[in-house]
């Protein structure tokens, strides 16, 4: 299938995409938060796989190769867009009404989107390289152009608006982890 | 894991890592025509390499006109200039005193023949000074580039080039038995100041 994605076989293509979108749209989801943003951004991303797909060579898990690139393709989206739009900060924080009145650490994966789609644009973006990618603060201040104190000031104030909520349904939490 | 990470942040990383976004129909209408605009164009070659041919033609064309237009200018065989500064009027040779006869036509018409070095000194007759050339190493003698192109169809004026250097006044005037008296120019005199436009006055021994 892979050689046939190479010669440009449809498909083959079709099939592929079929495959690996699954696994591929929640790193661009939680980047970028909107489904239709993140789609748009995942097929720009496709298109990078597809021909680069002779250049993979077997290194490193094929996923994970993937999913790196839909990472950088969603990291220069977000950029373009913080240099055209200026809307990472614009943005407040207010709880779905879809999102169940339960505690952060019992919500559903969608519930989880949710709430990272309603996070201001430089905010999730740091809080998903620290917590699901696991990105210290040096690499995420390189990969964003930024410095290390205003991605700790990024993580901490993601936390602070996730966990408002959080210690209002635990009022008996007393641990603060900003 | 990290230890500052709050207890919902490990049960959101394990959520996330085994999520499997649903794929809608849509979705993929959308990468289709992605493809479909990414994809080369179909049909003869030809279409995608005519207007490159067209933009080769063009600009060999006006490439072809700007390299002819110089033609009509080419530089003629003898020198254009030979004694034209002894041929100027008198404004040129400066005052003259009333007693001194002119030199008989002939002397001043004839100019000396022998050209310039172009390498090694210049010797200037009447002013025992050796200089240097300006660029000893350029060859003696180079022939200038002949063009037989074709003539453009619009006839351009020729106009007069200097090739080569002819005798100065002094040469002449050496060659008439004469020498040159150079007068520093007056700041007080206007006339003497900008005797000629170029050069200040001399005076005839």
């Amino acid at each position: 299938m892979l050689l046939a994605c190479v010669r440009g076989e449809r498909r083959a293509q079709e099939a592929f995409y079929r495959r690996y979108f699954p696994l591929l749209l929640p790193v661009c989801l939680r980047y970028l938060g909107g489904r239709r943003e993140s789609v748009e951004v995942l097929n720009q991303a496709m298109l990078k796989i597809f021909a680069s797909l002779s250049d993979y060579r077997g290194d490193g898990p094929f996923e994970a190769w993937l999913v790196t690139i839909v990472r950088h393709r969603a990291l220069d989206h977000l950029r373009r867009e913080a240099r055209t739009q200026r809307k990472l900060a614009d943005r407040s924080f207010v709880w779905p009404a879809s999102v169940p009145n339960r505690a952060l650490d019992q919500l559903a994966v969608a519930d989880i989107l949710k709430l990272l789609e309603r996070l201001p644009d430089h905010l999730r973006v740091v809080f998903s390289l620290f917590v699901f990618d696991q990105y210290a603060h040096a690499e995420i201040a390189a990969a964003l152009g930024i410095t290390e104190t205003a991605s700790r000031w990024r993580l901490r104030r993601a936390r602070q608006l996730l966990q408002q909520h959080y210690r209002n349904v635990n009022p008996t939490e007393v641990r603060n982890y900003e | 894991m990290n230890s500052e990470h709050p207890p919902f942040e490990e049960a959101w990383r394990r959520g996330i890592s085994g999520y499997e976004a649903p794929l809608a129909e849509e979705d993929w209408q959308q990468m289709d025509a992605l493809l479909d605009r990414a994809a080369p164009p179909a049909g003869p070659r030809y279409r995608r390499w005519w207007p490159g041919l067209l933009l080769v033609l063009t600009v060999m064309t006006v490439l072809t006109w700007i390299g002819l237009a110089p033609v009509a200018m080419a530089v003629p065989e003898e020198p254009a200039i030979t004694g034209t500064t002894a041929a100027a009027p008198a404004r040129s040779a400066g005052p003259v005193e009333a007693d001194d006869p002119r030199p008989a036509p002939a002397a001043r018409v004839a100019p000396p023949t022998t050209p310039l070095p172009r390498t090694g000194t210049i010797v200037i007759p009447g002013r025992d000074v050796t200089m240097p050339t300006l660029r000893p190493s350029l060859p003696a003698s180079r022939p200038l580039p002949r063009r037989t192109w074709i003539t453009p169809l619009l006839p351009l004026p020729v106009l007069p080039t200097v090739t080569s250097r002819g005798p100065t006044l002094s040469d002449v005037l050496e060659a008439a038995g004469k020498s040159l008296i150079v007068v520093p120019p007056d700041e007080d005199d206007p006339d003497k100041r900008i005797h000629n436009g170029l050069y200040p006055p001399i005076r005839r021994r």
